[in-house]
């Protein structure tokens, strides 16, 4: 199927992610324009290589080094984006988070640092590109949550919150939006096989397989795809406000 | 409307200023422009709602190459007034109400009375105070360039 993604623009943040890379994998192979916002130069220069493996090219992935947590920086980073595409059609919030650790152990910045980074961050982003999403009179947001939002788990009280805080601001703010035809969508991954959730996969997979009813966990390929769909004005033109877990079925 | 920046701003009047918020707010609401009037109250009677009101400053935007805010309405009245506070926990103060009807002349000066808060302040303004919004601006812009 055509998702006619073809030249669209995707703004993209943790793209050098475990999902994040396959989400460029991903959107490259509809041939759109990938923009990555990065922190640093070398894990983009891994990524490019990996794409190489991937047998995919790399022309159509540009990067700007930006600090999401500064709300200044997002903005300039945003004009510089706009003055040299015109347009953001996509904006994939991706970059995420977590302290795995019992809350009350947690000092101050570990929290700032989870609440900054998976909340305050994509809002700050989401700021800024609305402005031409509003002048392009279209546009489409999808904020990466997490099935934590929703579920039980240890340990990662301030991730969970700063999640539920995502797909909660996704509700609301496609009711501000939606008229001005700009679709805000929120989706949230179950245990992903990335770097991330590796330690959780490697000391928990039996009880991954015991919690879900598809008895495994899940690939970054199983989420790039949903994204994809959700970006396509062919397939979810019609969907908006909305957050749903991709989770193996977890209970 | 397409971006148009390589212009003489000084050559801008309200009634030119007022022609392209016309075709703008149309081109928002859907309203016709040539039913718009200078004189009318953006909320209560063309019935732009806050989204709309958005989407209308970040047309201006693109069309004058400016940053515009809804406060920049309320600016002059606050640098006049100095260290003199021009509101209060959100309602403006006595002084901030003289200043404003020395200043938004366009606003019915019997809705511009004590209590009145920011946010309030917001949805008397009119088509007018828009094209005023703009025209501030576009003399700061002259300012710093000159």
């Amino acid at each position: 199927m055509n998702l006619e993604l073809q030249n669209k623009v995707i703004l993209l943040t943790g793209a050098t992610g475990g999902i994040g890379k396959q989400v460029v994998l991903d959107f490259l192979q509809e041939d759109s324009i990938v923009i990555c916002l990065i922190r640093n130069q070398k894990k983009m220069d891994e990524m490019r290589g990996w794409l190489k493996e991937h047998e995919t090219s790399d022309l159509n992935v540009h990067s700007y080094v930006c600090d999401l947590m500064n709300f200044e920086n997002v903005n300039e980073t945003v004009k510089l984006i706009i003055n040299d595409f015109n347009r953001i059609d996509v904006l994939v919030n991706c970059a995420g988070f977590a302290h795995e650790y019992p809350f009350a152990l947690l000092n101050e910045s570990q929290i700032d640092e989870m609440i900054d980074l998976n909340f305050k961050s994509p809002l700050y982003l989401i700021h800024a590109v609305l402005r031409p999403m509003f002048k392009q009179k279209e546009g489409c947001i999808i904020n990466i949550s997490s099935v934590s939002a929703v579920k039980k788990g240890r340990g990662i009280a301030t991730y969970a919150s700063s999640k539920a805080a995502l797909d909660t601001f996704t509700r609301a703010l496609s009711q501000e939006v939606g008229r001005k035809n700009i679709r805000v969508n929120c989706i949230r991954p179950g245990v992903i096989n990335t770097s991330m959730s590796e330690a959780l996969i490697d000391r928990s997979e039996d009880t991954i397989q015991a919690s879900t009813a598809l008895a495994r966990h899940g690939y970054p390929n199983e989420i790039s795809k949903a994204i994809l769909f959700v970006a396509s004005n062919k397939t979810a033109s019609y969907m908006t406000g909305e957050s749903f877990s991709i989770d193996g079925g977890m209970y | 409307m397409g971006v148009c920046i390589n212009y003489n701003r000084q050559m801008e009047s309200i009634n030119d200023i007022f022609k392209v918020v016309a075709e703008i707010i149309e081109g928002s609401i859907g309203t016709p422009k040539e039913e718009i009037k200078i004189d009318q109250t953006l909320f209560d009677e063309l019935e732009i709602d806050s989204i709309d009101l958005v989407d209308i400053l970040f047309e201006l935007e693109s069309h004058y190459d400016i940053e515009l805010k809804v406060s920049d309405i309320e600016s002059r009245a606050r640098e006049e007034l100095g260290d003199v506070p021009y509101e209060v926990d959100g309602v403006i103060t006595a002084k901030g109400i003289v200043m404003l009807r020395k200043h938004m002349t366009e606003i019915d000066p019997s809705s511009l009375k004590e209590g009145l808060t920011i946010h309030g302040l917001v949805r008397l303004f009119s088509v007018h105070s828009l094209c005023k919004i703009i025209q501030y601006r576009i003399e700061i812009l002259d300012k710093e360039k000159s």
